[in-house]
């Protein structure tokens, strides 16, 4: 070893010649990526990624196996390097048939975790799983009842032949929603101490709550302006009761009002709301203003009295608290989405003699909710499909009397992917009708903005062509860079989820702008795909998962449904764990852990630029505790290394060469006919998902707390590092300790932690009074040993230590038996089986690490690789690594 | 009048062309109709193209026979005993008189393959007697020292054969300078470049000549211990060499205090690999022969620091061993006579491809592939056009016909963005598809890529994948581009040669023969008419006569016409098979 001098990225630095230029990177705070070296194993130099460029050297280099000499220039992120390390990772990926995360979770607008939420439902940890969904969406109980349910639509159950229904996602966040809101201590986010910034939210519906929500959590003061004398917006005064309940609305939008938001009613901007005062008195604005005005059928007689608006129809009824008497009249309502559903389906409950739902293409393209038709067909509404109004009739006093209607044909796919229909040239007829309610959109009133930009100073609120607010696609800033918009209000008339999504966009980036920040949108995070490689196929996704029919929603029954009650009913407690079970957890275990995904997302990694032949193999779920993953391996040999270098059990290998690589198990053995140690090292060594935990209940992946601990399953005393959700023990890993300096661990420490969530352990003292178990008091209990080990003389009695108690408390119970108790006889239970033959002739304590420098090992008896697995490795380590040679003096019995 | 002596040619390709059932007639003769001939064998001579090749010593004047069977072989004896004369139009070498094959011989220097078609190489007494063991034997008789013999082969000039092209001495040098008890030496007989057969040839033929070689590697750099790793696709070199190898220790070449040197221990074995190209690279042969895996690793450390069972370690290829002792015999001047400045002595190739004469040949650095090509090899069969000559295998490129004035050297080659390599040389005419040819060698590489580094792993199957496109019609603007990108990493970003030349081929084709990929890219079309998803074949009207025997042999139908009448071929049906091109017999079809 001598010192050298070297420079890197033009810094000179002084160092050590036996280092690699990684290590000493890594020593000086250089980050240089790599995907195949691991600090415990010999350097390997296969995935590439931790190339360098040193001058004078032929092509890259890679700086795990590279040692620095004299004089080197080196540089660890220039254009060269990083685009090396870019090509890597998209050759990488192009065979990397994995998704990092669900469907369910990609198409939700708001991005809402449903993987994670369902792995806490199935732990009862039903205030985690609304914690972990109001990360996103505040609203989950109103979203439990009427989301438009982007996720189930892209649930790969959708694709399982005999089944073809997705998991009941929405019915689960419902349950657990319902759950936290009736409990007496139901969920509240941490709110940061207070900035003194003031925001403005412009409309108190989904978007505006939401932003109030995320803002308020933020330490801002949020002030709520909402024209109408409710808060709620389009889910008070557009969607039913029986749908959604005006009590149930309340409550939630109580959740956002208890963190400190305030709510002024009946205030409208550009009527008794000045953008002057807002201006004054905020430091941002925030429009959330929804898509109010409904638009008309655009057919000649629309202005005839009893034609109205759908939404205009709901709102009426709301505003006024007086419900429409349609006894013995017959409704015709307009159009094919949920708002004409929800028309149709209030007629009936208005007491309509016939509800008729007109709609120009057929029942397979209409956007409502396919529950929602189910339901309303069952209520008694009847449908004319293919069917287009084309005049509108009144009597002499302007009077609606009847719609005239044209038949469609389907042509050809337009834009959308629906086939576009086309009329049916004579096929004209009539319907009487008393009421039209025309449902086929919305559009936006933006009046207000004439009062914004007479008192903006410093940019100008503009409407699109199609009259939707203006802002920047990314930040959702407006013109005017204190005023942001979220909602219906920018993207015209959505759903409930994209509001609250945009939300989530808009208050931060208001947030980055009152905190003086850049606004910058959140960085685009690399997520690999199988939808990149193949249409999904059920094979793919369903792993270890069996046919599973899903629990179906109890409902009000249909006859009893001439008022305004909530016809769903919600899942019980029984039925939301059961469903729970249908969860294909189609998203990576290793969604927050994979180095993979890290670096593709630091250097901008494309899947798709080097799409080619891709492997697609079984996952391997034969041992009990290892998962095996080829189709995430990425072949860095780090897994079949340890387990040689290591742990000695050389039980995985590399088959076959090149692009048809894989690793698996020796010699075409199941892991568990190997002689693999369940030590789960390869675990810990995988740089992705490939090998990973097999657990038996749904690992989520969810964000966990964390403790380290010393593990109590043998004498060796490994630190451990016990990875927790709530207190659910979900992982637990080797820490760097003062024995285990690398990190490892054996089998019982890495697996052995079902026991912290068995529900039924031991946890206090129990006595047995006729025949039966009692709890008692530790207080109770100390006095009743206490009398017991007094009852005998002190010889007579014995103490016992337990084989998992650690030094501390050994010495403890010794101290116990000698001092209080007065008696030498001592024992542990770990020697109870032992023969004579060990005798204590050795210096005490040599510390672990001298094995590494050992020039020769005896080991006497051959338990060490099952009962000290740890310092097993150690003693495998120095064979591989210096050829150390270990002599085993045992019973022929035990080799 | 001496005994007539037959030799008949029994290396692997003298066996594949019929030399074995050659060899077993005239034993038959021998035994059965009491024949008074002596009969014995040797190996390959490098005239590939005239095998089964029998050499007839008819009183001390020696004959070699091309293209002998059976029948011809009974003639032959037939008439040499009646008198004692040659048929002279089966000659391809003698003394005697000219041949046609003459020119083949002539331009060839024989070093390396001094012995092989020559002696028997199962007897190493045939060996001894033309100067084998000479070159250990002066080593012991004249005390000279490792530092006298790396010199030696230093000042001779002898670069790596194996492909790599580093100083032989040097390297020997370098193992020697690490001290240590146990060193060993190698040789590398993993030949593997399809197309390539120079190390079978020397094994098969000259087994002590590569034995001798590695003994005075293993005294310069004071080795005990050395290893011949041949591929087990090499059944009778392996025979051979564990006959020369039990010879060796017999005679005391292998042994204890060999030719009485003290302390010079040595001992050889054959380690059979199990036919993975990449174990030629000298780490992954290591591994093999550690038993692990045959995977590269990355130098330095250099197996000449530490190499097999982490202990300083030589390796040369067979070909290069095969030098060894006749530098050392006769002289490194005599061997640094031959060749350029900085590319000494000999280069042995297998010339292989659409040329007239294919086979092993040695010839002087030096030499211009327009020689090799033309002279020793006869031109391009069928009087086609030369259109390129690939260099080096899958590792190598090609070299236009406009460049034939290119000299055979290390550094002249390297120029044109071809490689030495370990000899390959194939033939390409102009019906070779440029495209298609490298296609082929990367499919090679690609599949015998081992899987450890990211780019070759998937590079070369990305690069495959968008040739295979190109040259089934597939391919698309930005193809070139992207396998140049794709190239320049993999060069760049492997561990061992095997990535760091798989792209060349690809590499050399784009530069040379850019045109062609935009033909096939562009215009959907394989100038060459070679890739026959690119063909269109159609019947030439004026030329048809209607005979009906295209429509009968089309295995698709695709041909419609009736007798006297004008075929007509329905191209959405054509799977281009050519049935109908090569049954015509008016020259009534025509590919486009």
């Amino acid at each position: 070893m001598s010192q050298i001098n070297i420079t890197i990225d033009g810094k000179l630095y002084k160092a050590d010649n036996e280092q690699t230029i990684l290590e000493f990177c890594n020593e000086i705070g250089i980050k240089i990526p790599t995907l195949c070296h691991d600090p415990r194993l010999e350097p390997y130099s296969s995935c590439y990624l931790c190339v360098v460029e040193i001058e004078g050297a032929r092509g890259l280099q890679t700086s795990c196996s590279t040692k620095m000499a004299e004089g080197m220039k080196i540089q660890t992120n220039n254009e060269k390097v990083r685009a090396s390390r870019k090509m890597a990772l998209d050759l990488l990926q192009s065979n990397h048939f994995a998704s990092c995360q669900a469907p369910c979770k990609s198409s939700c607008p708001a991005g809402v975790d449903v993987q994670g939420y369902i792995s806490l439902i199935e732990k009862g940890l039903y205030h985690e799983a609304v914690k972990l969904i109001k990360e996103v969406n505040p609203l989950p109980a109103i979203c439990g009842r009427v989301c438009v349910r982007p996720c189930e639509a892209a649930c790969n159950r959708n694709f399982m032949e005999n089944e073809g229904t997705p998991v009941g996602i929405d019915y689960m966040k419902r349950f657990v929603a319902d759950f936290d809101l009736n409990s007496k201590n139901h969920y509240k986010p941490e709110i940061q101490s207070s900035t003194g910034k003031k925001v403005a939210v412009i409309g108190a519906g989904p978007g505006g709550l939401s932003a109030a929500y995320f803002l308020q959590q933020k330490g801002h003061q949020v002030d709520i302006f909402e024209a109408n004398n409710h808060a709620g917006g389009w889910l008070r005064y557009g969607i039913p009761e029986y749908r959604l309940p005006n009590n149930l609305l309340d409550k939630e939008i109580e959740t956002i009002t208890e963190l400190g938001t305030n709510l002024f009613l009946n205030q409208k901007l550009g009527e008794n709301l000045s953008y002057e005062k807002l201006k004054k008195e905020y430091n941002a604005t925030i429009l959330t203003i929804g898509a109010q005005k409904g638009t008309l059928l655009g057919v000649e007689g629309e202005e005839a009295e009893g034609v109205y608006s759908g939404i205009d129809f709901l709102r009426n009824m709301e505003q006024t608290g007086q419900k429409y008497d349609f006894s013995g009249k017959t409704i015709v309502v307009v159009g094919g989405g949920n708002t004409a559903m929800d028309c149709c389906r209030t007629s009936i409950r208005c007491k309509a003699e016939k509800t008729y739902v007109i709609y120009r293409r057929t029942e397979k393209e209409m956007p409502a909710n396919p529950i929602e038709i189910h339901e309303s067909k069952l209520e008694g509404v009847e449908y004319l499909f293919l069917t287009n109004p084309t005049k509108v009739n009144k009597d002499e006093n302007g009077k609606l009397k009847s719609i005239t209607c044209v038949k469609m044909t389907l042509g050809e796919p337009d834009s959308s992917g629906r086939r576009r229909p086309i009329p049916e040239e004579g096929s004209e007829f009539e319907v009487n009708a008393d009421y039209i309610l025309a449902a086929i959109g919305q559009k936006v009133n933006a009046d207000f903005i004439t009062d914004i930009n007479k008192f903006a100073e410093n940019g100008e609120l503009k409407l699109s062509k199609w009259g939707t607010i203006q802002a920047n696609e990314k930040t959702l800033q407006t013109d005017i860079p204190s005023i942001f918009a979220a909602g219906d209000g920018v993207t015209g008339a959505a759903t409930i989820i994209e509001a609250i999504a945009q939300a989530g966009i808009a208050a931060r980036s208001c947030d980055q702008f009152i905190m003086g920040q850049r606004i910058e949108p959140k960085p685009k995070e690399f997520l690999s795909k199988k939808s990149n490689f193949v249409k999904a196929s059920p094979k793919a996704f369903m792993g270890k998962f069996e046919y599973q029919l899903r629990k179906e929603m109890p409902v009000l029954d249909e006859k009893n449904r001439i008022n305004f009650g909530e016809v769903e009913l919600g899942y019980t407690e029984e039925m939301a764990l059961q469903e729970t079970a249908r969860c294909f957890e189609c998203g990576c275990s290793e969604y927050f852990s994979c180095d993979l995904k890290d670096y593709s997302t630091e250097y901008g990694a494309e899947q798709e630029k080097f799409k080619g032949e891709f492997k697609a193999r079984p996952v391997d779920f034969s041992h009990p505790f290892i998962e095996i993953d080829n189709n995430k391996c990425i072949l860095c040999s780090r897994c079949v290394r340890i387990c040689k270098d290591v742990v000695g059990a050389g039980a995985l290998g590399l088959i076959n060469r090149g692009f048809d690589t894989y690793v698996a198990p020796s010699m075409g053995l199941s892991l568990t006919e190997t002689a693999c140690e369940s030590c789960g090292l390869c675990i810990s060594t995988c740089p992705t998902g490939a090998i990973t935990e097999n657990v038996k209940f749904k690992s989520g992946p969810v964000k966990m707390d964390s403790f380290e601990t010393i593990c109590n399953y043998c004498s060796i005393g490994c630190k451990l590092t016990i990875h927790h959700r709530s207190g659910f023990v979900m992982k637990v890993a080797g820490a760097n300790g003062l024995v285990n300096k690398e990190g490892n661990h054996c089998k019982f420490g890495k697996f052995g932690y079902s026991f912290y969530n068995d529900k039924t352990r031991i946890t206090k003292p129990l006595l047995k009074e006729n025949g039966e178990f009692k709890e008692i008091s530790f207080e109770k209990a100390f006095a009743i040993i206490a009398e017991k080990i007094k009852a005998v003389k002190p010889e007579e009695n014995a103490f016992y230590a337990g084989a998992r108690l650690t030094n501390e408390e050994i010495y403890l119970i010794q101290k116990l038996a000698r001092a209080g108790a007065k008696t030498n006889n001592i024992s542990s239970f770990h020697y109870a089986q032992r023969e004579n033959g060990y005798i204590k002739n050795s210096f005490d304590n040599v510390p672990f690490e001298e094995i590494s420098k050992a020039g020769k090992v005896f080991l006497f008896g051959a338990e060490l690789n099952n009962d000290n697995g740890v310092v097993s490795f150690m003693v495998q380590n120095a064979r591989a690594k210096k050829n150390t040679s270990i002599d085993l003096i045992t019973r022929l019995e035990d080799r | 009048m001496e005994k007539l002596k037959l030799i008949v040619g029994m290396g692997s390709c003298g066996i594949a062309a019929g030399a074995g059932k050659v060899f077993d007639k005239i034993k038959y003769l021998q035994n059965n109709e009491q024949l008074d001939i002596d009969l014995d064998q040797t190996s390959c001579v490098g005239m590939c193209y005239r095998e089964p090749l029998v050499e007839i010593i008819d009183n001390n004047i020696s004959y070699l026979y091309g293209g002998i069977d059976e029948e011809k072989v009974e003639e032959l004896i037939e008439h040499h005993q009646k008198f004692h004369l040659p048929i002279k139009e089966l000659v391809v070498k003698t003394e005697e008189f000219k041949t046609i094959d003459n020119e083949f011989t002539d331009s060839q220097v024989k070093i390396a393959l001094r012995n092989c078609g020559y002696i028997n190489p199962e007897r190493i007494e045939e060996y001894i007697a033309n100067n084998g063991y000479k070159a250990i034997t002066k080593i012991a008789e004249n005390s000279l020292s490792q530092e006298q013999i790396i010199q030696n082969i230093i000042d001779s000039g002898l670069r790596g054969r194996g492909g790599g092209g580093f100083l032989t001495g040097l390297k020997w040098r370098f193992a020697n300078n690490n001290k240590n008890a146990e060193k060993y030496i190698i040789c590398n007989a993993d030949e593997g470049d399809p197309g390539a057969f120079m190390d079978r040839s020397v094994l098969e033929g000259d087994p002590h000549s590569v034995i001798e070689g590695m003994i005075i590697g293993a005294y310069a750099i004071g080795a005990n211990d050395g290893v011949i790793y041949c591929r087990a696709e090499y059944p009778l070199a392996i025979k051979r060499l564990n006959i020369a190898l039990a010879q060796a220790r017999e005679k005391g070449f292998l042994g204890k205090n060999i030719c009485g040197i003290k302390n010079f221990n040595l001992d050889i074995h054959v380690k059979e690999g199990a036919g993975a190209f990449v174990c030629g690279e000298e780490t992954a042969l290591i591994a093999s022969v550690e038993g692990e895996r045959g995977m590269p690793r990355k130098r330095p450390p250099f197996p000449a620091a530490s190499g097999l069972w982490k202990k300083p370690t030589n390796i040369n290829n067979v070909e290069t061993f095969a030098n060894i002792p006749w530098i050392i015999f006769n002289g490194a001047k005599e061997y640094a006579k031959y060749g350029t400045e900085k590319s000494k002595g000999t280069k042995v190739f297998a010339l292989t491809g659409k040329i007239n004469r294919g086979g092993l040949v040695e010839v002087p650095m030096g030499i211009t592939i327009k020689d090799i090509i033309y002279k020793l090899g006869g031109g391009i069969q069928n009087g086609k056009k030369f259109k390129a000559v690939q260099l080096g295998g899958p590792s190598g490129g090609c070299i236009p016909a406009y460049l034939d004035d290119t000299i055979v050297d290390y550094d002249s080659v390297n120029a044109t963005g071809a490689i030495m390599g370990s000899g390959g040389m194939v033939v390409m005419d102009e019906s070779t598809c440029m495209v298609d040819m490298a296609r082929f060698f990367l499919d090679f590489t690609q599949k015998e890529s081992c899987g450890k580094c990211t780019f070759c792993r998937i590079g070369t199957k990305r690069m495959l994948e968008i040739l295979t496109r190109i040259t089934e019609g597939e391919g698309k603007e930005g193809d070139i581009e992207k396998l140049e990108e794709l190239s320049y990493q993999i060069k760049d970003s492997s561990l061992c040669g095997l990535g760091q030349t798989a792209p060349n081929p690809v590499l050399t084709t784009i530069k040379y023969f850019r045109n062609e990929y935009e033909a096939h890219i562009r215009d959907k079309k394989c100038p060459a008419k070679s890739c026959t998803k690119l063909l269109t074949y159609e019947v030439i009207s004026e030329n048809c006569t209607g005979c009906t025997i295209c429509a009968v042999n089309c295995p698709t139908n695709a041909i419609d016409g009736g007798k006297k009448t004008i075929h007509f071929i329905r191209q959405d049906a054509c799977i281009k098979c050519g049935a109908c091109l090569t049954k015509c017999n008016f020259d009534a079809i025509k590919i486009s």
